[in-house]
């Protein structure tokens, strides 16, 4: 054979092999197409699910179909999935989301906190194992970790992995598009202590416990779970007085409120189920993040108007931040979905009142009781009708509320200021030695009694009353002026 | 051309290679969890035909207008010890525990026993003063609604003959208490009582240990707030009663409290979720696969937090397999939005424990969301979920017992109608099976 010949041979083969490859691939890649599109999960039934969602799965659905081996168009179904609370195709959205993406740890994140929503803390381990391999600075993981090592009982483990967590940085939280701030209130950092803090509790350590805890209560004064548990470290230090006090802080802090975590964060926003956005507002504390509460509650009432329970909660934020005009709105719309409940019917009555409209409030109230006898539209009433200066009938009104619940520490308070107005001191003061004796750190129910006390010539035991007031809230301006008038 | 075959066969090779590179990654990936999720649902088979073999009859008083029920707990006991099986019923609304007392077989007639206590939540029989009658012991919230306020108490109701009852309340101004169970924790003759001082964000499981003459000395095990159950029970079977709690909250944990027989107690915690939402609901303490030692049916269904009190699909039941050393393994046994009080009894008479359960939050809006739902095992302990009920809605409470005598398990359900809606409201509920015997 010609060397000529022996070339043209070499280079038809050298094609033949080229082409052979070329075709390999691209069946490779072919087959991979279709397998991925074979292991998406299959559109699950979305009828039982509202129109936002089954129109969001649908959508995300579809995209990733089109292009299965794409990691954006199916990360964004498996968020879907995962975000709209449809826990078995997000799992399975996400196992294929990990070949896909295997450096991709956030699918893995997702996958055990999906995994794990069900009680399964095995894979939560498992998961966050992966992801401290993959990404360690990643803070939220390390956290996560060591709540699960924690449940399983391995301390050692959740010891080294909440230390990991207090020493990383805060996850960047640069707002999501059209979304405000989701603040840090209690930081990464105070979270991962306090679980420092069980360990060493259930280690019988109260004293490894304090020397966290302490130094964290001082650093982060609204989380209540530090002060109870440095109030748990106290009683087992002997020392009950510092208990009581940090316990008695602990109660006026708002309840407990997860981490904030930007990775939930990004669920939020993708979310159309107002189950899942609804969560997320309730544990969204009010002084720092009622914006970021607001925005969560909006997109709720967005994607489910016509649930009531997503209307009254939006009316009643609105409420706390005193938007009373758009509350109210709100709170009539919830009246017209839901005739039959007393609460539209009281919230609007209360509203009103908070508008000063205490005349066109006193129809709904009684509306609202017409439907429900209920202590605390009884409460509601009665504020109203003393505002419309019908006393009595507001007197009335109180001790029916309080008939319904003894406990009522405002319908209490109120009847005894009115008692007080009417001459009834004797009452009033019997009124308001109960209200502190149900409510001990009620700083104006003390300061109200000390200045029955005052009148019943009582001046010692109203001295105590208004120092207890000042102990309590160093703002108790009418506890202060009393003592200085009284020389004290 | 020897060297164009070599050539190539070395692409072919590589190309060979690198696909079964890329399939061998890809089969591997996330295992390990996926082994795990899979290990811990493998008890849940596809649900099976609804069951219509339970025949509902509402019994003791009818629903008072305005008076939307709340009952908190029902219990199946013969108090009189007549032979007939009697109903006990904490209503919250009325504060009060009731008798639903049957007699003649199949009439039920409600009657009040004792004074009134606030928010009674659970109600438990025993002769507590040996006298050979059966008194009640109450666990009292104070208030319904969430508080920090200590306004829980302790009753027990003393039967003085006749069943005419005297309330004696052995321990108030506590934490609002979801739970108190019997058993001597001290080994000394006489009964304590283990309580769940639920609270609110301030709780704890504590005993009272009985001093005589009605008079008891509270012992805080652990201050977390949310204990719902605190069951006594040998859990380590040393021969000592020791305490499992359940506490809620953002705890989402179950703690054993080892005794050692005079009342000293050594703190473990047996299972906890990290989820803080899980909404821990109920426990009841059995030997579930029936190989002599007590494990732990276990249901998360609380939505009673955070609105909408309704559908959660984290929801459902699971059981925890006593292992032994105080291992404990976790089984899901089924998702269901607002699982709570879950029963093991044999509802099928196949020989084998089914488990009963209720739904408190549900998506009510839907016509077809469960409240009542029977587990059916196959056997190998795997369950398929048959719906028996979807009105009433709000079941938060079950009892499970031979009511009619006819060798069936029959059912006692109570409604809690603190959310909409409310156009399938119940007070108490009894379920007769009607199945026929295998």
């Amino acid at each position: 054979m010609t060397k000529s010949a022996i070339a043209t041979r070499v280079v038809v083969a050298t094609a033949v092999v080229a082409v052979a490859g070329v075709a390999i691939v691209y069946a490779a890649l072919q087959l991979r197409k279709q397998s991925a599109l074979a292991r998406l999960p299959r559109l699950p039934d979305v009828a039982a699910h509202s129109e936002a969602v089954a129109a969001h799965l649908r959508e995300r659905d579809a995209a990733a179909r089109t292009d299965p081996a794409s990691v954006q168009a199916v990360g964004a179904l498996c968020l879907a999935y995962h975000a709209d609370l449809v826990y078995d195709a997000a799992e399975r959205c996400y196992a294929l989301m990990e070949e896909l993406d295997p450096a991709g740890w956030q699918w893995i994140y997702y996958r055990a906190l999906a995994e794990s929503a069900r009680g399964s803390d095995e894979t939560l381990t498992a998961g966050m194992r992966k992801v401290v391999a993959l990404a360690p600075e990643f803070g939220p993981a390390w956290w996560r970790l060591g709540e699960a090592e924690f449940k399983q009982r391995r301390y050692d483990a959740a010891s080294e992995a909440w230390r990991r967590a207090a020493s990383s940085r805060e996850p960047d939280r640069t707002p999501m598009p059209g979304a405000p701030a989701h603040l840090v209130s209690v930081p990464l950092s105070s979270h991962a202590a306090l679980g420092l803090a069980r360990v060493a509790l259930v280690r019988e350590d109260a004293e490894g416990a304090r020397q966290i805890l302490e130094p964290l209560a001082a650093r982060a004064p609204a989380f209540g779970p530090a002060f109870r548990l440095l109030g748990e470290s106290y009683t087992r230090l002997g020392r009950p007085d510092d208990a009581a006090r940090v316990v008695l802080h602990a109660n006026r802090q708002a309840a407990y409120a997860s981490y904030a975590d930007p990775m939930v964060d990004r669920l939020a926003a993708e979310s159309r189920n107002s189950t899942f956005l609804l969560q997320q507002a309730a544990s969204t504390d009010l002084i720092d993040n009622a914006a970021w509460k607001e925005y969560l509650l909006t997109r709720a009432l967005d994607f489910d108007p016509m649930n009531p329970a997503v209307v009254y909660e939006l009316a009643s934020h609105l409420r706390s931040l005193a938007r009373n005009d758009e509350a109210l709105e709100l709170f009539h719309r919830y009246a017209r979905l839901v005739p039959e409940d007393y609460q539209g019917l009281g919230q609007i009555g209360s509203c009103l009142a908070e508008l000063g409209r205490f005349a066109e409030a006193e129809p709904y109230l009684r509306g609202a009781l017409a439907l429900v006898d209920d202590a605390v539209t009884h409460y509601d009433l009665g504020f109203v009708l003393t505002r419309l200066g019908r006393a009595r009938e507001g007197i009335a009104e109180y001790e029916r509320a309080l008939e319904r619940d003894p406990t009522h520490v405002k319908a209490r308070t109120n009847l005894a200021v009115n008692l007080v107005a009417m001459g009834q001191v004797e009452r009033a003061s019997r009124e308001l030695t109960r209200v502190v004796a149900v409510d001990p750190e009620n700083a104006s129910a003390r300061t109200n009694l000390g200045a029955v006390l005052v009148q019943q010539g009582q001046v010692e035991r109203a001295v105590r009353e208004f120092r207890e007031a000042l102990r309590i809230d160093p703002g108790q301006v009418q506890a202060r002026t009393a003592l200085e008038a009284l020389g004290r | 051309m020897l060297a164009a075959k070599r050539l190539g066969a070395l692409a072919f090779a590589i190309v060979l290679l690198a696909a079964a590179a890329w399939w061998l990654r890809r089969s591997g990936a996330g295992t390990d969890t996926a082994t795990i999720a899979r290990d811990e649902r493998f008890a849940i088979l596809p649900p099976g035909s609804p069951s219509d073999f339970f025949v509902p009859q509402p019994v003791g008083d009818p629903i008072l207008d305005k008076r939307r029920p709340q009952i908190s707990h029902v219990q199946i006991v013969d108090l009189d010890r007549d032979g007939l099986p009697d109903i006990l019923v904490c209503d919250v609304i009325r504060s009060q525990v009731t008798w639903i007392r049957q007699f003649p077989r199949g009439t039920y007639t409600e009657q009040p026993v004792g004074a009134a206590i606030a928010a009674p939540a659970h109600v438990e029989a025993t002769d507590f003063d040996g006298d050979g009658d059966l008194d009640l012991i109450v666990a009292g919230l104070g208030v319904l609604a969430p508080s920090n306020n200590r306004v829980g108490s302790v009753v027990v109701l003393e039967n003085t003959g006749s069943e005419r009852f005297t309330n004696h309340v052995i321990a108030d101004r506590i934490a609002r208490v979801a739970d108190v169970q019997p058993g001597d924790l001290d080994g000394d003759g006489d009964i304590d009582f283990a309580v769940a001082g639920f609270g609110y964000d301030a709780g704890d499981t504590s005993w009272l240990e009985n001093k005589g003459g009605w008079t008891f000395e509270q012992h805080v095990l652990l201050r977390l707030s949310g204990p719902i159950n605190a069951v006594v029970a040998d859990i380590n079977r040393d021969g000592h009663p020791d305490i499992l709690s359940l506490v809620s909250q953002e705890w989402e944990e179950i703690w054993a409290f080892l005794n050692d027989g005079r009342g000293h107690f050594t703190s473990q915690m047996v299972w906890g979720s990290s989820n803080p939402d899980f909404g821990s609901s109920w426990m009841t303490v059995l030997d579930f696969d029936r190989d002599g030692d007590l494990d732990l049916l276990y249901s998360n269904g609380d939505a009673f937090d955070y609105a909408p009190a309704n559908s959660r699909p984290w929801h459902g039941v699971q059981w925890l397999e006593n292992k032994g050393s105080m291992q404990f393994d976790f089984h899901r046994l089924a998702d269901l939005p607002g699982a709570s009080s879950p029963q093991a009894a044999d509802v099928d008479g196949d020989g084998d424990l089914d488990v009963v359960v209720v739904s408190a939050y549900n998506n009510w809006d839907d016509p077809a969301a469960m409240s009542l739902v029977w587990l059916e095992n196959n056997g190998r302990r795997q369950f398929s979920m048959h719906r028996i009920a979807s009105s009433p809605t709000h079941l938060i409470t079950l009892a499970a017992g031979d009511l009619d005598g006819d060798g069936t398990v029959d059912l006692v359900t109570g409604g809690m109608h603190i959310s909409r809606p409310y156009d399938r409201m119940s007070r108490v509920t009894v379920w007769s099976n009607r199945r026929p015997r295998p």
